[in-house]
């Protein structure tokens, strides 16, 4: 599996297993409660550092911050842009 | 002789097998149900010679197998010693010592990170909970065990050690919070006669299963014969979905989660919520305003408690009771009593006068066994029986309790109890870093969420955004700082001690 997606699930599927055959780009794992706002401190400086890239403040409210598919496709452009 | 715990589930199970034990996640699983999974459990556990008072450990997630993992280790006499999924390994290292574990039940994830790192050595067996892992001996395993109560040929007594509840965090000495089978009833048996629980509740536990509060919301109803509701994960919305559907009549919450309850509630799409009997608000003092429009909103008997884990519950009031005591935590449960005292300059500890506010120390038929291994640690914190809380308080004349702050230096946030000196030691280990404080910080949503102040070396610089890595790659998520202070010097009194308490009026 790919690194960004491996690690966006790493984290996110710390406690809980999504469930199965789940839409990646379409299911809000912040609003199913898998990272909550505790959790999103920690995620958001591990994916920065993981990637050596740096989230706005409008990227981390933005849906694309809820979704593995939407993360995934951030992460994805911020790596190529740099 | 057999676990009064376990003796009473199982008679649950025998005289209302096709009630409703537990719902999860969209899962409902009978008493009959249920007293097949604790006995294959049970029966895994003994297939694989768990022995009489071997401790267990497992980074426990909100699922009906956790909650069968108690009951089965209280039948056979186990220990379980519940985990943060998010510890970083080292602490997970240091629990794991700290607890005496023997045996390790855990996710794939659990064990690949615990490879990455350089292994974790214990005696006993590996369970594997959901995919097949080296080493480790799969869950799926608990289909082919027989799914009756095991005979022992042992006694399990009511003193036995039940579960070990780590307070504190990532390095020094974790403080295991030893809790017995007897612990573990009694306390349950209390909270059923406070809040005049029946066989007709339905039991919501909406906080981690790694908490006391949660394990014991858990307990009481299958012990009662009652339903468990159990929440798999918190948002506000999940927990209103849940009311809307399961119809909860009980449940004990934290007070930052019914801030953020209310919060949707008073959405006008939000759904109404009429099922409650009672809701009883712990951890934190709810502001009125929040309390107030709750119980306009989900018209029901509103309680609020105090208490420590080392002394389950200690203090209990209904606000629509007593009017005129809107401010108090209430009166102590018939099991505990209440001292307020004060340290005088000379050594001696003397009882405050009524109004006066002191130290909150508790004696409680519902305390713990010790902390584990740390007995000298317990003694310490006891004054003539009475365990010191480090929460501050006063007694009116009525014996009505009111909450003052604390003493100890703890950030409590969204209800878990962070020691700051935990982050210090491990942000302290940066070469670039003189000195650093944790420290509490207000914030709405959390009640509390943990700053970190930092004082780099004389020609250092701090990088934030390195630092903000360290902090979330060595401390737990609910030990991150939220917000960071680079400060040239930190707050100390005249004898060089750290002022912690003073640090956020200097930050600001």
């Amino acid at each position: 599996m790919d690194k960004i997606r491996q690690t966006i699930l790493d984290f996110v599927e710390r406690e809980y297993k999504l469930p199965e055959n789940v839409d990646y780009d379409t299911f809000d794992f912040v609003e199913k409660g898998f990272v909550d706002s505790m959790g999103m401190v920690q995620f958001v400086a591990i994916l920065e550092d993981e990637f050596d890239i740096e989230f706005s403040a409008d990227e981390l409210l933005s849906n694309d911050f809820k979704t593995v598919g939407g993360l995934e496709k951030l992460i994805q452009k911020k790596v190529n842009k740099k | 002789m057999r676990s009064a715990l376990a003796n009473l589930f199982y008679e649950n199970a025998k005289l209302t097998p096709n009630k409703e034990a537990i719902w999860c996640d969209g899962k409902i699983v009978s008493y009959r149900e249920m007293a097949e999974l604790v006995s294959r459990y049970s029966n895994l556990l003994l297939s694989l010679k768990a022995a009489h008072g071997d401790h267990i450990a497992i980074p426990m997630n909100n699922s009906i197998e956790s909650v069968a993992l108690f009951f089965s280790a209280a039948d056979l006499g186990l220990c379980v010693v519940p985990l943060n999924p998010s510890l970083p390994f080292d602490a997970v290292k240091t629990a794991i010592v700290a607890g005496d574990v023997k045996h390790i039940i855990a996710r794939k994830i659990f064990f690949s990170e615990c490879e990455k790192n350089g292994g974790i050595s214990i005696p006993g067996f590996s369970i594997c909970l959901d995919q097949d892992y080296p080493g480790t001996i799969p869950f799926d395993k608990i289909k082919e065990m027989p799914a009756t109560r095991p005979e022992l040929d042992y006694d399990v007594d009511d003193n036995e050690s039940l579960v070990l509840t780590m307070t504190s965090g990532s390095t020094g000495a974790p403080k295991p919070i030893d809790m017995s089978q007897k612990n573990k009833y009694e306390r349950s048996m209390a909270h059923i006669r406070v809040y005049n629980l029946t066989k007709n509740d339905r039991i919501l536990a909406a906080t981690p299963l790694y908490h006391s509060l949660a394990e014991r919301l858990v307990i009481l109803p299958l012990i009662l014969g009652a339903t468990s509701i159990l929440l798999p994960r918190f948002t506000p919305a999940i927990w209103l979905k849940c009311a809307e559907e399961q119809k909860p009549t009980f449940t004990i919450a934290v007070s930052a989660q019914l801030a953020q309850i209310l919060e949707l509630l008073k959405q006008p799409d939000a759904p109404s919520i009429t099922s409650f009997r009672s809701i009883v608000s712990s951890s934190a003092l709810l502001e009125d305003s929040v309390k107030y429009e709750l119980i306009d909103l989900l018209k029901c008997e509103f309680h609020e408690m105090y208490g420590a884990s080392e002394v389950s519950t200690v203090t209990d009031i209904c606000f629509q009771e007593t009017p005129n005591k809107q401010h108090s935590v209430g009166k102590p449960f018939d099991e505990a009593k209440i001292r307020i005292l004060h340290d005088d300059d000379n050594g001696s500890v003397r009882d405050c006068a009524i109004h006066e506010v002191g130290e909150i120390a508790v004696k409680s038929k519902l305390q713990c066994k010790s902390y584990y291994k740390q007995e000298n640690l317990m003694q310490t914190a006891m004054v003539d029986g009475y365990f010191r809380t480090g929460d501050l308080g006063y007694l009116d004349e009525d014996g009505y309790l009111y909450f003052a702050g604390r003493k100890k230096e703890i950030i409590i946030t969204g209800a878990i109890n962070v020691y700051p000196h935990d982050i210090d030691v491990v942000v302290g280990r940066l070469p670039e870093i003189e000195e650093c404080a944790a420290f509490s910080y207000p914030d709405e949503r959390l009640g509390e969420i943990v700053a970190l102040a930092v004082v780099p070396k004389e020609g250092q610089e701090i990088n934030l955004r390195a630092l903000k890595s360290y902090c979330a790659r060595n401390l737990a998520d609910f030990q991150q700082p939220h917000k960071f202070f680079v400060l040239n010097k930190l707050p100390k009194n005249a004898m060089g001690k750290l002022q912690r308490m003073a640090i956020l009026e200097y930050v600001q």
